[in-house]
Order: structure tokens, then sequence, then C-alpha cells
């Protein structure tokens, strides 16, 4: 990375293909929006690469990008903003028992993804780099710049939300077990 | 706070993996008693697996866009730098004219109060950009 920011173009090649699908990845599930989330993450790096001049070496290269990536979401998604609030109830399950299971757990997939762009930012990140992308409360905690605490109470605030919003796919689960 | 209200952000650590054994054990105690949030504890296993099993989002090369983009920044950047030495040299030339103009004049032997007019050199320069 180092040498990246010195102004190796190779090398910052190298960075980007290492780290490429993760951030797109990230982005992708914060906007919503694959397209977008390409976009975002191409003009992140691009900027990157054009103020490297200004660039301090980090310890951690992948919690570097994610942050520079989930502020270029937020901003995004603050200009963007075209509804308050995503529908997902248009598609709740009906208690139907002839489902079979993985259609339901499809539906849950998919309204999840929906309702995970109801969460507020900073919850939405944690969540996707908690869940998705498998990262322990320190490297969130890293990624997004906040103390371990933070990422407790935002991962907590963010399953809370999820369980409400999300109640009648998860009764529709419990009651396929029974 | 009940014990309750205490116990449900622990369930959501100890599903990630995130508590001590002393603090799983409490907390395992804990729903092992409690309907409520043993429900709480399954719910939020459901949704872990959705989050864990999602659609894989397939690879992309964003690489050639960026690349081409630097690419292209980058030489934008040369192509205003070479437009900048040329305004310096035509600068250069003009200062220069202005100083031999000058040199031709006959030293003046009275203080002015007012700056002296410099006479107008030709502009040769051929950029878009002007440096004051």
């Amino acid at each position: 990375m180092t040498r990246a920011m010195r102004g190796d173009r190779s090398a910052f090649a190298v960075v980007v293909k290492t780290h490429e699908l993760r951030l797109f990845r990230f982005a992708s599930r914060m906007v919503g929006d694959r397209e977008a989330a390409r976009d975002i993450v191409q003009d992140a790096l691009i900027r990157l690469w054009q103020s490297r001049d200004s660039y301090t070496p980090q310890d951690a290269v992948s919690a570097y990008l994610l942050r520079i990536v989930r502020n270029a979401c937020i901003d995004f998604v603050r200009a963007n903003r075209k509804f308050d609030h995503v529908r997902i109830d248009d598609d709740a399950p009906t208690m139907s028992p002839s489902c079979e299971e993985n259609v339901m757990a499809g539906a849950l997939r998919d309204a999840l993804e929906r309702a995970l762009l109801n969460l507020p930012e900073s919850q939405r990140a944690v969540f996707v780099l908690s869940e998705h992308e498998g990262m322990t409360y320190q490297e969130v905690a890293e990624a997004l710049g906040c103390p371990h605490g933070t990422v407790a109470s935002r991962k907590y605030a963010a399953v809370a939300a999820l369980r409400k919003e999300l109640r009648p796919w998860l009764e529709e689960d419990v009651n396929d077990r029974m | 706070m009940t014990e309750c209200d205490a116990i449900r952000p622990q369930i959501t650590a100890l599903l990630d993996g995130e508590l001590s054994l002393a603090a799983i054990a409490e907390v395992d105690a804990h729903v092992n008693g409690c309907t409520a949030c043993a429900a709480v504890y399954a719910d939020i296993g459901i949704l872990k697996t959705a989050a864990r099993t999602a659609a894989p989002i397939p690879p992309v090369d964003l690489w050639t866009g960026i690349g081409e983009a630097i690419d292209e920044a980058d030489h934008d950047m040369l192509d205003t730098m070479r437009l900048l030495r040329q305004e310096m040299q035509s600068l250069r030339e003009e200062v220069a004219a202005l100083r031999q103009e000058l040199a031709k004049r006959p030293a003046s032997t009275v203080s002015r109060s007012t700056p002296i007019s410099l006479p107008d050199a030709p502009r040769k320069s051929m950029s878009q950009y002007r440096l004051v």
C-alpha cells in the first residue's frame, strides 16, 4: 500500500485486486444496488489514488479501505434518499403449512436484504461486516473507527430492529420447525 | 432493568462468539429458564443463518475501470503541466523583453510619486491558463 501511495501504479493494482470483492460486497449491501456499489467503490479508489500525496501509512489496509467505502456509501445514500422506509410487507408470507422450507428460507433471505436498507447506516455497516463478512467485533471496530463496545451495542440494536421487522418470517420459520 | 433486558444484548454477542466462557454460562443459564429469551435466541439464530446463506455476490473487475480512469487523470495532469511550462516560458520571454526595453531608456533624474508605465510587450502565450 505504501508503494502504491508513492505512485506505483502496479502496486495500486495489486491493492485494488486484493480488496475489490470485499469492498464491492460491502457497498452492495450498504446501498442495496450493485451498479451503484460498483461506481461507489471505483470512485472511492480513484479518489484515493488522486489524493495519495496526503496518505498516511495505516496498520490495517483492509480496515482503511472499508472505512473509505463506508463513508462513500453514506454520502451516496444521503444524496439519493428517495424514500424513508423500504416496504417489505408486500411479500409477507402466508401461514401456509405447504410452503417448502427452502422457499421460506429464500423469502427470509430476500426480506432480510431489504430490511437491512431500513437500518441506520451505522447499524447496517456493523451488521453487514459482522454477519456477511464474518468479521469479529474488534475487526469491525477497526474498520469503522469506533470502540468495540459501540460495535456490540450497534449490533444488538440492528438485530433487535431486524427481528421486529421480520417478525412474520421468523414466526413462519418457527412454525415450520414444529 | 429486568434480567432479560440485561441478557438480550449478551445473546447477540454470544452467538457472535464474542463472550467469555463465564459470560456464556450465565447467558445459557438464563436462556434455559426463560421462554421469552429462548425465543430471542432462536430468532437471532435464524437471522444469522439467513445472513450467512445470502445469495453470493459475484466477483467484479473494478481494476480495469480504475486503471483507465487514473491513466486518463495522469494524462490530463501531464497536459496541464506541459501548458504550465509553456506559460512559464512565455512569461520569462516577456520579462526579458521588458528588461531590454528598460535598459534602453535613459535613467531618470526626477523622483516620481506615481508608478512608471511600462511598455507593452507582445504576449506569446499559447496557454488557456493565465498565471496571476
